[in-house]
């Protein structure tokens, strides 16, 4: 790392030279290792190390953004030259603060050497049990469209000529199985995955029966009837529609007007057995950090209160403009991204049922376990939203039959309204970062036969 | 991009454990974005993408590795380390680089890295004027801008050294109508693999007031009753159907794998017989087009079905190999991080004999999807689900009014049997494709077509 900081001091000394006042890079390297099994076979086998660097100063009073994957000296003076050309044509009234750094920063846990010990071939066996595992529980399996693990580690340098310079090393790990199973003609699909940098939270049989189990479920289901119906929404689901949303709490989207929120502060939005959270020290947590993507320490916060609207999110940009304080949500994928605004880890608090428990909640009306389209069918500005879903029915609160060949539609903020029980199964998406329980909703528009 | 004496060396690396075969993706690429929202530049990035994709062939497997490096010592590592993943003893290899010239059949007249960004921005501003001037009732509008200038070189064990250059510029323009407190959107996102000259020709103001005029209609627009009907998708990103339920089966990727529903079925019915679609890599400038492969080899037409009758797939190297069938030219990869995989370039359905006028006349009740939105498929069940961005009731051979919130659901294999009537107004769309070996820019593309029947979800 003292290679590539000797580099950044450079870069600071050759910018300044050329007018860039206050300045700020960001750098990071890192490790991957992926494989994927099919049918015993190693199909896919990844190993990568990357490396990048992001600038950003303001020339004239105004900001700029560049970047490299060259990281070298070499590099210095293309840096610099994007930077001045994107800070002239910078029009914008809002600017953005490069933060001189806090005394405090809450210490948190983002690495875990035990995963960093995990040999590659233990990684590739994990995998290849999980796969033989499960053409193992049902001769009606046919193929596992995906089997895999992935790892990495990282590390990132944020520094700045006001002072500020922070380290974070990282790592992380991922797996998920995909399957398809089939009886006569009909196919059905079955997923699960683990998001975890502890090594022994991967269990290949108790994953891979979770997606047999799945996939059989759902064969031979069939659509149910075109109307209206009392919706459970599964956990998992219902952190999937917060994700893809979850752009609405961003105080940029309210100035710009492109958030349904807008001059909503305070007001009840959602049933007041809904809390959203915003947490960035949750233990294991995916988007857990002590600072953000400015350098400004996270913060614990209620997002909505017992349904009440109680903040936005803000960076330095956006919080200069509304005259307040930040709340240390400057987002910053990678050195390629300009900063944004994201929610750390995002989910909605528990309540105290248990899934059973809901389910006997509803006399008749559909359990919902998968959405589809999440991309295209759902409006994020409008919240408006008609998707493909699968799921279960309930009948006289017990689950009978499978059901696909549906779409469901609706508005998520209304569905905010209409959020009636909230169940004690707290679970987070593919994402990682967003999280739900099992959800019971009043109804929503079911169109199938 | 690296000297021929390293290639040569990281080559022989890769084979150092037994492999078959090698390759390298030496990618340098020149990005250029800028965002213009609420009037006022949002933000704007430069920057330069460098890598090296190192892959490794072992029977029917592959390994894949790929670094930032550029130097000679980390190059050959890296080699070496994914050569470890194999467990052979080497083989007596030789191989002798030779230069690949090829002749592009694209043209690139203005560069975009030689463009002041002042210029992009000026067009930008007239979108941006255009389409919030349009009507009280558009609330916001965001229109981006990006670019980029792909430089590769490509060399392999077989002795291929190959070089090409991509350049691809891209307009986004995204309006919003508000009424009532409710939203709605209306866009266009045209692009091309060409130079600045390309966004020099668009009609601005055309395409501004297009995507603000959607915005109205469907802020003005009632929700669709779920049901299911006779769906007219009309031209251009229409295709996005065909490409997502239909396509993605005809790749290598799942048909190696045996899990296409299409896997074995050349020479058989798939689709109705007025149904002719062809992936076609050799157009010229075109979105999804290039003049090699993401492997070297060259791009080609290929006719996917001929008169309802499967002819063939998109192939790569590697799901060749397994498949015992040759390369289609169809590798491609969104950068040095992915290994290439079989994908489409410009996929379309061809031209039928009917206009969209008659079409719509012969259909007593129904959908017309005048935009198609994106959508998704489940590739194991041919699954799919779409969103209808403008779509209109019609009513005993009219067009009526305006509906919202439709969602077309299907199945991908079914719904090629029930096309029934094909208009002559074939036109293309640009999307980027995610996949497998990334997110790919690719041409969609169809002449407006009836759909006897789809479940579509309303309210």
């Amino acid at each position: 790392m003292s290679e590539y900081k000797a580099l950044i001091e450079q870069l600071f000394v050759q910018a300044k030279a050329q007018n860039i006042q206050d300045m700020e890079a960001y750098f990071s390297e890192g490790e991957n290792f992926s494989v994927n099994i099919f049918k015993g076979d190693i199909e896919d086998y990844k190993l990568a190390n990357s490396i990048g660097l992001g600038f950003r100063g303001f020339y004239n009073g105004k900001i700029g953004y560049s970047y490299t994957e060259k990281v070298s000296k070499d590099s210095i003076n293309l840096l610099i030259k994007d930077v001045i050309e994107n800070a002239i044509i910078n029009d914008s009234e809002d600017q953005d603060v490069i933060f001189k750094g806090a005394l405090k920063y809450q210490e948190v846990t983002t690495y875990n050497k035990s995963l960093d010990l995990v040999s590659e071939s233990e990684k590739i066996a994990f995998a290849k049990e999980m796969d033989k595992y499960a053409y193992s529980l049902d001769s009606r399996v046919v193929a596992n469209q995906a089997c895999m693990f992935s790892s990495g580690t990282s590390n990132t340098l944020l520094m700045n000529n006001k002072g500020l310079s922070l380290q974070e090393k990282s790592n992380g790990a991922f797996s998920y199985i995909y399957l398809a199973v089939a009886e006569g003609n009909e196919m059905s699909t079955g997923f699960e995955f683990v998001i975890s940098n502890d090594f022994t939270k991967y269990d290949p049989e108790k994953m891979a029966k979770k997606a047999v189990d799945e996939a059989i479920k759902m064969l031979n289901a069939k659509p149910i009837k075109t109307g209206e119906y009392p919706i459970l929404l599964n956990n998992r689901v219902s952190a999937d529609l917060l994700g893809t949303i979850s752009s609405m709490f961003s105080a940029r989207a309210v100035q710009k007007g492109i958030s349904m929120l807008k001059g909503k502060l305070g007001q009840l939005v959602a049933n007041p057995c809904i809390s959203i959270i915003d947490d960035p020290f949750l233990i294991n947590g995916e988007a857990t950090a002590s600072f953000d993507g400015e350098g400004v320490p996270t913060e614990y916060k209620e997002i909505i209160k017992s349904g009440k609207l109680t903040t936005y999110l803000y960076n330095l940009k956006a919080a200069k403009k509304d005259g307040v304080k930040t709340t240390g949500n400057a987002s910053r994928v990678s050195y390629k991204s300009t900063i944004g605004i994201a929610p750390t880890n995002l989910y909605i608090k528990k309540g105290s049922k248990d899934f059973s428990q809901l389910v006997t909640q509803i006399s008749n009306g559909l359990y919902i376990t998968e959405l589809s389209g999440m991309h295209s069918g759902f409006n994020t500005i409008s919240g408006d939203f008609s998707l493909g879903a699968k799921g279960f029915l309930i009948e006289n609160g017990e689950i009978t039959r499978a059901v696909n060949q549906i779409t469901v539609s609706g508005n998520y903020f209304t569905l905010l309204t209409k959020m009636n029980e909230v169940g004690n199964d707290l679970s987070f998406s593919t994402s990682g970062n967003i999280g739900s329980p099992s959800i019971i909703i009043e109804n929503l528009a079911i169109a199938g036969e | 991009m690296l000297d021929k004496n390293t290639i040569n060396d990281v080559l022989l690396a890769a084979l150092s454990t037994g492999g078959d075969f090698a390759e390298l993706f030496i990618e340098d690429n020149f990005k250029n974005s800028i965002s213009y929202i609420d009037g006022q530049l949002e933000s704007t990035q430069s920057g330069r993408d460098f890598g090296v994709g190192i892959r490794i062939f072992t029977g029917t497997n592959a390994i894949y590795a790929y670094t930032n490096s550029f130097k000679r010592d980390d190059l050959i590592l890296t080699a070496k380390k994914a050569a470890s993943a194999i467990k052979g003893i080497k083989r007596d290899m030789f191989f002798n680089l030779q230069t690949k010239e090829i002749e592009s059949i694209h043209s690139f007249k203005i560069l975009p890295q030689m463009v002041e960004k002042k210029d992009k921005l000026d067009i930008m501003k007239l979108a941006y004027e255009t389409a919030f001037n349009y009507d009280d009732v558009i609330s916001q509008v965001a229109i981006g801008y990006a670019d980029q200038t792909q430089n590769i070189a490509i060399a392999n064990t077989d002795g291929l050294y190959v070089e090409d250059k991509r350049v691809y510029c891209r307009l986004t323009i995204n309006s919003v109508a508000e009424k009532n407190g409710e939203m709605q959107t209306g866009g266009k996102r045209p692009g091309n693999m060409a130079g600045f000259e390309f966004i020099k020709s668009l009609d601005i103001k055309d395409l501004a007031t297009k995507a603000s005029m959607t915005a109205k209609t469907m802020v003005n627009a009632s929700y669709i009753d779920s049901g299911t009907y006779p769906v007219i998708i009309d031209n251009g990103f229409g295709g996005v159907i065909f490409h997502e339920a239909c396509g993605h089966s005809l790749e290598a990727t799942s048909v190696a794998k045996g899990t296409s529903v299409f896997a074995g079925k050349i020479g058989q019915k798939i689709a109705s017989d007025i149904v002719t679609a062809i992936d076609d890599g050799t157009m010229k400038n075109q979105w999804g087009s290039t003049n090699i492969d993401d492997e070297g080899s060259d791009n080609q037409r290929r006719v996917l079905i001929k008169d309802g009758i499967l002819q063939g797939y998109m192939i790569d190297r590697l799901n060749g190999i397994r498949m015992n069938m040759p390369s289609t030219g169809s590798a491609r990869r969104q950068s040095y991080r992915f290994a290439p995989t079989s994908r489409m370039s410009n996929t379309f359905i061809t031209n039928g004999k009917h206009t969209l006028d008659e079409i719509i006349s012969a259909t007593d009740h129904g959908l017309y999807a005048k935009q198609m939105g994106g959508g998704s498929v489940n590739p194991a069940t041919g699954e799919f689900n779409f969103a209808v961005l403008e779509g209109y009731l019609i009513n005993k051979g009219k067009i009526g009014k305006p509906v919202r919130g439709a969602t077309l659901i299907g199945k991908g294999n079914e719904i090629l049997h029930d096309i029934d009537m094909i208009a002559n107004n074939l036109d293309m769309d640009q999307g980027m494709c995610g996949s497998k070996s990334g997110n790919i820019p690719a041409n969609v593309g169809q002449p407006a077509l009836r759909v006897a029947s789809i479940t579509v979800g309303g309210r």
